[in-house]
């Protein structure tokens, strides 16, 4: 047990760290992250700057650091997005009549069906390059994981005890749906939402390495790498500090989702014994 | 029996159906429409109309839905406004790349994490266990773009091994072609290994309690007859359905490793696709892989269905 315990410290530990370092980045970045410095193109590491620069002799501490709060904020908007519309097609779902939750089972099934990239790239054929189109997109990627979710709990729960009692009792279906429903898969869902927003970070960087994402002057981690890309070959290095800081922050997230998971579960077991 | 498999099929049509009315209705939504995009800027009033009746922009709604479902039974998706060709002929060009690399990178995929999986599940050694839980925790963190960056610095300016852009087909040599997809392979093939990783080191963890399992180790049976004769068909059939799963999701899920070891395949195909706005393109690739997708789910899970004595008898799975 206690390596799970190990994993969740780390993962709150980058998590932190990672949230932290965006939010100063809105007072204080060591450099202004669009400032170029020809002069001062493709340094390495340095005391002057931690990082070195890129191609345009930006500082690169100072662009990870704003393009990580941009990674951060559009996957909370992005999965908070998908969160609502998923679980409230699950309830709709699991709750309608059957013919029509059918339907609705069918349509989730048939968004679970495309690769989620795809459906980024249609949704930016439809509404164009740029941060909302992309944040969209990864929404929707996002709606089918809670929407299932939200279902199978729904079923789980409707044969306990207490919501046969309620509706003897002539509850009403939104009665039931908000206050005997709903809160005994809130916290299943908020260990959801925490796995979710590793996936949306990764998705969202792909898009912007793609550069159907967040377009420039604006900074974010994808963006950073498909201008390495170019160097590849030439500077290697410029690729390396993005890349980390990227895999750090959705490594994070994804053991923290993995440990709240754990607690939970040993919770529930601890529960019935 | 025969009832669960037309209930099957009838579910993976409605599916089917519902996917491509979406995708007709989704690329509608567009603003503009497909015929100016077409024409471009300098397109003038004339060559806008002919293409927009080319297109059959010109009829009504209902009507372009019909003309559309004629067109999909018989595998015609019409006419790529950008490479001018019929989309089906460019599909067809390119889906055998895409279906070499999610094919290779999910038989790669599979066969670690089985090993993998087993090993830590069934094994002594307690090092193993902690190492395949890193694994799952790092490969399914890792950016597919970055690692593939990485590889590319790697494999090509440091070790000189492959290089990048010269696609070899394999009708012309096999060893070309082999090398020139395998480092792509690669990439996919550790972006896949984190969830059959996981599922096959949970299956095997319920088969090591299971009772058979215990009573074949107490009457002698070594461990690694019990593995391969026992625990692996128990714990197979929810990777394997994954497997299939993923493999039906990577051949529309190639195109950042495409583009970025410039492979000619369905990715590539799309982003470019998406790039010049060429909707009949998209809107084919779209309706093509979703199909392949839920024909593949739907294969996996007969398969599944006519092997597995006790799911038959049962009805079948809930997926």
């Amino acid at each position: 047990m206690k390596k799970h315990r190990i994993s969740f410290m780390i993962g709150i530990v980058l998590t932190v760290s990672a949230a932290v370092l965006s939010a100063v980045s809105i007072a204080f970045t060591p450099y202004d992250p669009e400032s170029m410095d020809i002069y001062n193109r493709f340094q390495g590491p340095s005391s002057e700057h931690l990082l070195g620069t890129d191609h345009f002799g930006r500082d690169i501490l100072s662009r990870i650091m704003s393009g990580s709060l941009v990674a951060l904020s559009s996957a909370l908007l992005s999965v908070t997005i998908g969160a609502v519309l998923g679980i409230a097609l699950g309830l709709v779902a699991a709750l309608s009549p059957k013919r029509i939750s059918g339907i609705l089972q069918r349509i989730i099934d048939a968004l679970m069906a495309f690769p989620t990239i795809l459906i980024a790239l249609v949704l930016v054929t439809i509404a164009g390059k740029g941060i909302l189109p992309s944040a969209l997109a990864v929404a929707l990627s996002i709606v089918p994981v809670f929407s299932r979710l939200v279902y199978t709990m729904i079923l789980e729960t409707m044969e306990k005890l207490y919501i046969r009692a309620a509706v003897s009792y002539g509850a009403g279906r939104f009665r039931i749906a908000a206050f005997h429903l709903f809160p005994p898969m809130l916290s299943r869902l908020v260990v959801q939402f925490t796995a979710s927003i590793g996936n949306a970070i990764l998705l969202e960087s792909s898009l912007s390495f793609l550069g159907l994402g967040i377009q420039p002057p604006s900074t974010s981690l994808g963006m950073m790498l498909s201008e390495a890309r170019g160097y590849v070959l030439t500077y290697p290095y410029q690729a390396i500090p993005a890349g980390i800081a990227l895999l750090v922050i959705v490594l994070g997230f994804n053991l923290l989702g993995d440990g709240l998971s754990e607690v939970l579960e040993r919770g529930r077991r601890g529960r019935h014994g | 029996m025969g009832k669960y498999i037309a209930k099957r099929l009838l579910a993976s049509l409605a599916v089917m159906a519902i996917v491509s009315f979406m995708a007709f209705a989704a690329l509608e939504l567009i603003p503009g429409n497909a015929a100016l995009i077409a024409a471009g800027t300098e397109g003038s009033a004339s060559s806008v109309a002919s293409i927009a009746s080319g297109l059959g922009l010109d009829r009504g709604f209902m009507e372009r839905v019909l003309i559309y479902y004629k067109g999909l039974l018989s595998f015609d998706f019409g006419v790529s406004s950008y490479f001018g060709e019929s989309v089906s002929t460019l599909i067809r060009q390119r889906i055998g790349v895409t279906f070499s690399l999610a094919f290779l990178s999910v038989l790669l995929a599979f066969f670690v994490s089985v090993t993998l999986g087993s090993a830590a599940a069934l094994g002594r050694g307690r090092f193993l266990d902690a190492f395949s839980r890193s694994v799952v925790q790092v490969f399914s963190s890792i950016p597919s773009f970055w690692l593939s960056l990485l590889f590319l610095i790697l494999f090509s300016s440091v070790l000189h091994w492959v290089n990048v852009g010269d696609y070899v087909p394999p009708s012309v040599s096999l060893k070309g072609y082999l090398s020139s997809i395998i480092i792509p392979v690669a990439v996919l093939a550790i972006g896949e290994t984190g969830p059959l990783l996981r599922l096959v080191r949970a299956s095997m963890i319920r088969a090591r309690n299971e009772d058979w399992y215990r009573i074949g180790k107490v009457r002698g049976i070594s461990r690694i007859r019990l593995v391969m004769a026992y625990a692996l068909r128990y714990a197979l059939p929810g990777p394997l359905t994954l497997a299939g799963s993923e493999l039906a999701k990577l051949l529309g899920g190639t195109a950042i490793v495409e583009s970025v070891f410039a492979l000619p395949g369905l990715g590539r195909l799309f982003l470019t696709a998406v790039e010049m706005r060429d909707i009949p393109l998209v809107e084919g690739i779209v309706i093509f892989v979703s199909f392949l997708v839920v024909l593949m789910n739907l294969a996996t899970d007969l398969i599944l269905f006519i092997s597995n004595p006790s799911m038959r008898k049962a009805g079948g799975i809930r997926l």
